[in-house]
Formats: structure tokens, sequence, C-alpha cells
């Protein structure tokens, strides 16, 4: 028997815009949120590129006393609640939690510069301070969770509330994540890493599993859901379930993924098997894909250890092309992907990718979206340090 | 339970080279993962985990740094103006700080490098300056059998505390004591009083 846990609300501020209708609408045009930073000046830096969270006027813009994810989590709990105060309220407060992945805390560098202030811990703010003062402040009483596992962040966190669910189905679970490094001492703090794309076409800079793909964009923002029992949840409400999880660590090298994906593809099979379900039964993939190249190996060797006889046919689909690499909340966002996907019954256009490479033999998806019955969703993601997540959805019948 | 819990003035040198089978990779550890790595040691002293044996670490909220924010400030400041100038931080305060800085930054580090150093390749997290989410994380692992958790605390001065167990889940706070502490090094110094009890 299946263990299911739905999700039954969902609200993000995304690089494609702060609503499901808009952000759908984007994954159908194949559009790409990547350009020229315009939320802080650049005009030195030797990079400029990132996927920039908007809404209706643009993209938002902010002090440099203001912490961005901040911004988008709580724009994102004001609105969860707002429209789904229902679902809300049918829970007790000691029965509501908040498990979040976020990112490294954020650091004014120029109000620190610039300062009256001695003390640097003046200008951090604190992502664990962050959720916590939005469990204050919604009246969750349950716990108030911040998993900072880097890229899996937000993936463990769903990972977590599923399990937590299943065993205690009473709960209310808000869980997702959230997470900007576009400021100044955390953009250069990461392209110092040397993992940036190197393209100079910025809308095209982020090229997962392509050939010529040379390195991720970074992106920005706040997914967040409402995750419910079936037999508490409305089932009208229901947008997905999770019905298997799985995490690993390679113990291989903090800079490198295994190359040979096989920690990451027992994480997979960890999930699989606790869907209840074989390999066999997986529609599509929603890939990690963040546009390096040793991602791509790592992912693709992982595919064929899971899928032996049709890793190349597959279809596959990875969001980071139009929204970038979110980091500490890549997984939640991506999450919209596989809503996209169950409830469309389509696997979308990997943005960017053109050119296949023969040393990833995966079945990405180009040109056009592919309409097929999809039951089943892989999402995977995986961190630098090594730790992999690997979710399965399911459609709800 | 086994439980090991060590602390190190900010003046004191922590012994990590004489616990750690790769000394190269010692360049990239700051204080939170040399302790963890040397808690750890001492901990599994004799003792090899299973691989697939689950780990959860916890972060204590951030007191110190000591990759150099305040050289950074300083080389981005305007001599002039005595403001932050972009070029400045550009063109002289980048280049003065060392790619390893940002291994000393990542909050899973410490976790990473002891799954490195004694091949834990099982369940994982690393939740950030709350006990309560730790003592959840391992109270719903996907085993029955022992879980190795962790957390590192370094304060204001430099001084810095770890602490680990290999624990079963019966032996974790309930969820209610465990909402009454607060950075994840709490429950270490709970579990030590605990021991202490029986």
């Amino acid at each position: 028997m299946q263990n299911s846990v739905c999700i039954t609300a969902v609200s993000a501020v995304s690089p494609l815009g702060d609503n499901l209708e808009d952000i759908f609408a984007a994954i159908t045009k194949a559009h790409s949120a990547t350009g020229e930073i315009k939320s802080f000046d650049t005009t030195h830096y030797p990079s400029k590129v990132a996927a920039e969270a908007r809404d209706s006027s643009g993209i938002i813009k902010s002090r440099n006393d203001q912490d961005r994810k901040e911004l988008f989590i709580e724009q994102a709990f004001k609105h969860l609640f707002k429209e789904y105060a229902s679902t809300m309220e049918k829970y007790e407060p000691k029965h509501r939690l908040v498990n979040l992945g976020s990112g490294i805390d954020y650091f004014d560098l120029v109000g620190y510069v610039n300062r009256d202030e001695e003390s640097w811990q003046h200008y951090c703010k604190s992502a664990s301070k962050t959720t916590q003062s939005l469990a204050k402040h919604y009246d969750i009483q349950g716990g108030a969770y911040t998993n900072v596992s880097a890229c899996v962040a937000s993936t463990q966190a769903l990972g977590l509330s599923y399990r937590i669910l299943k065993q205690d189905p009473d709960k209310l679970i808000i869980s997702g994540g959230f997470d900007s490094m576009l400021s100044p001492l955390h953009y250069m703090g990461f392209y110092k890493l040397g993992a940036f794309s190197k393209s100079d076409n910025l809308q095209q800079a982020c090229r997962p599993f392509d050939k010529n793909r040379s390195g991720l964009v970074l992106g920005e923002g706040a997914a967040i859901y409402a995750l419910e029992s079936e037999q508490n949840a409305d089932k009208e409400q229901i947008l997905a379930q999770i019905v298997g999880y799985g995490s690993s660590n390679d113990a291989y090298m903090v800079t490198d993924p295994q190359p040979s994906g096989e920690i990451l593809a027992r994480a997979v099979m960890e999930a699989i098997d606790e869907a209840g379900i074989t390999a066999d039964e997986i529609d599509c993939l929603h890939l990690h894909g963040t546009g390096t190249y040793k991602n791509g190996i790592a992912e693709a060797n992982a595919m064929k250890i899971i899928f032996p006889e049709h890793y190349s046919e597959i279809p596959v689909y990875s969001m980071k092309g139009q929204i970038g690499h979110l980091i500490g909340a890549c997984g939640a966002m991506e999450m919209l992907g596989v809503i996209y996907s169950l409830q469309k019954q389509k696997v979308p256009i990997t943005v960017n990718y053109e050119t296949p490479d023969p040393s990833v033999a995966l079945n990405v998806i180009k040109d056009e979206e592919l309409s097929m019955p999809i039951r089943y969703i892989l999402k995977i993601n995986s961190a630098f340090g090594g730790q992999n997540s690997a979710l399965v959805v399911k459609r709800y019948e | 339970m086994k439980l090991n819990i060590i602390h190190h003035k900010a003046d004191e040198t922590i012994p990590v080279k004489a616990f750690i089978k790769k000394r190269k990779l010692i360049k990239y550890f700051n204080k939170e993962t040399s302790s963890s790595i040397v808690c750890v040691a001492q901990l599994l002293k004799d003792t090899t985990l299973d691989p697939s044996t689950p780990f959860y670490y916890g972060m204590g909220l951030i007191q110190y740094e000591d990759f150099g924010l305040e050289n950074i400030a300083t080389l981005s400041r305007d001599p002039h103006t005595h403001q932050f100038s972009q070029q400045n931080y550009i063109e002289d305060a980048m280049p003065s700080v060392s790619p390893l800085s940002q291994f000393k930054v990542l909050y899973n580090m410490p976790l990473s490098f002891v799954a490195i150093e004694h091949n834990l390749q099982g369940d994982c997290a690393v939740v950030y300056a709350d006990a309560h989410s730790l003592v959840t994380q391992a109270k719903y692992a996907p085993t029955e059998h022992q879980i190795l958790i962790g957390a590192s605390q370094v304060f204001e001065d430099g001084s810095v505390t770890s602490g680990f167990a290999l624990i079963n889940k019966e032996e974790l706070p309930s969820a209610d004591e465990a909402l009454t502490m607060q950075e994840p090094i709490e429950l270490f110094y709970y579990l030590e009083e605990s021991n202490n009890a029986k």
C-alpha cells in the first residue's frame, strides 16, 4: 500500500512570475528568465547574469539592507495564507509546522562598509530567524525548521515533511524553500568557485545537458506548498502526491559529484521502493540539470543504473535553463515544473538544450513539449558537497 | 548511546591533523569542520559505521567568521569618501579572497567532510540553529538502527564546541523536550545530562 501525502496549495515568487498562471505560461512558452542583473549595480563585475525574481511590475527591487530571500518568502506566505485560509484554519496551531530549505545568510556588505554599527552580525540576516519569525507571525506552533543542505535543502525539506506526514497524518506542513545569492558578497563568492556559465549570451547562458554547456546561472525566489495527508486533504484541491523520498551522500569529493552516479542512484532507488513501484513505472524525469559539465555526466550515469533498458528513451526535463539555479530553493521551485507535467500531461522543453552530448545520452525534450500520459515523475536534486535527494511524485487520481 | 562533546578555546589549535586520513583536505576546513572531524573521530574510535548509517548535522547560528570579511570590507572602502566602492570591491577586495574561503562559508561542509572521512553514504541532512529540527530528522530517519547526529557552535569569541552521538530513536528527547531547546548543540548537553542521570 502506498503512503500518500498530498500537495494541496502552492505559492511562489520566481523568475517566471509570482503566480501559478504566469509561471505555467512561461514554462509552456519555454521562456528564459536569465539576463543581465538589474537588482543591484554590476558595472565592474566580471559576470552579470542571473535569473531574478519578478512580479507583475517586473524584476523585484530591494534595498541593500533587505535580504531578498526574506522578501520573497514573506510574500509567498502572505499569498498562501490569504488564498488558502480555509486550509490553514483546519489545523490547530500546534499541528502546523513550517519546514523550509534555504541558503547561506544574507550579508549587507555595502551597509557594513559604510557602517555606523561596528558589529558585522548587525548586517547579517539569518534564514533560520526568518523561518521562526514566519512561524510566530502565522501562529505555527508545531516546529519551524530550516534545512541548509546547499542545493538539496528544499528537496530535503519536502522529503522530511513527507516522512512526518506519513507517520503523523493530522498535521499541516508548509514546506518548500527560499533563497537568493543575488547580492554583492554572495554573487562574487559563488563566482570565485568557478562554476558560473562562461557564455556571453545571457539568455542562453544556462544549457542543461547540452554539449556546449559551460556552467550554471544563479536564480532566486521562494516556493512553498501546503502538505496534508490524503485523509485530511480536500480532494478537489490536490495538485499532486508525494509517494517516495530518498537521500544519500556521495562521500566522494566536496567539489564534484561522484562521476559514476552510483550513490545518487541509490537515493533514487530508495524513493522508488518507498513509492511501491518499479523504475519502469516512472514516466519522466525532472532532473537537477545545472548546466555544468560534471553534473550532466553524473546524472546520466545514475540514470543508466536506474533505467538500464531505457535510460536514453525516458523523457527528461530540467527547469534551470529558464530560472537558473536557486541553490537552497531549487528543488522546491522545480516542483512547480513537476506539478505542471502532472496537470498538463506534458514534458516541457529544456530551454537552451540544442546539441546532444554523446556522453549524456538522455532524451532531453527540445523544440516542442512532449504530450504523454504521466502518472509518476522522478524529481532529483544534488548538492555541492555530495548530498543527493530524490522524490517520486504521483498524479492524483 | 555513545556521546562525545569537545570544546576548544579561541586560541587553542584544534588537533585535526591527528584525526584525519586525508590531510590535504584540511585547507578547506573552518573551525566548525575541524572540531566536527575531531569530535567524530574520538566518538568512533575503534568503530566502523555501516556506510548506510543516517547522519544529520545541526549548525549553530553564525556568531563568528574567519574567511576574511574585515579585509574585504577594508579593501572595498573608498579611501577618500570612506564609503563602499564597487570598483574597489571587484578590483581589490575580491582578488584577495581565496576560492577556498567558499568552503568555509557553505553550511553543509562539516557534514560533507565527516561523511567523506567515515564513508557515510546514507540518509543525511543539515539543519540550522534549531535543536528540535535535528531531533525530528533523527526521529523520522528511515532506519531502526543507530543514527549519527552532531552539532557544532562557534561562539562570538572564536571558541568552538562540538557534540556528536551514535544514538537510537528511543534515546532521543520527546518533541516537547526538544522544543524547549534552541541551538542544536544544546541537544548534546541534554543527552549528556540524561546519560549522567542513569
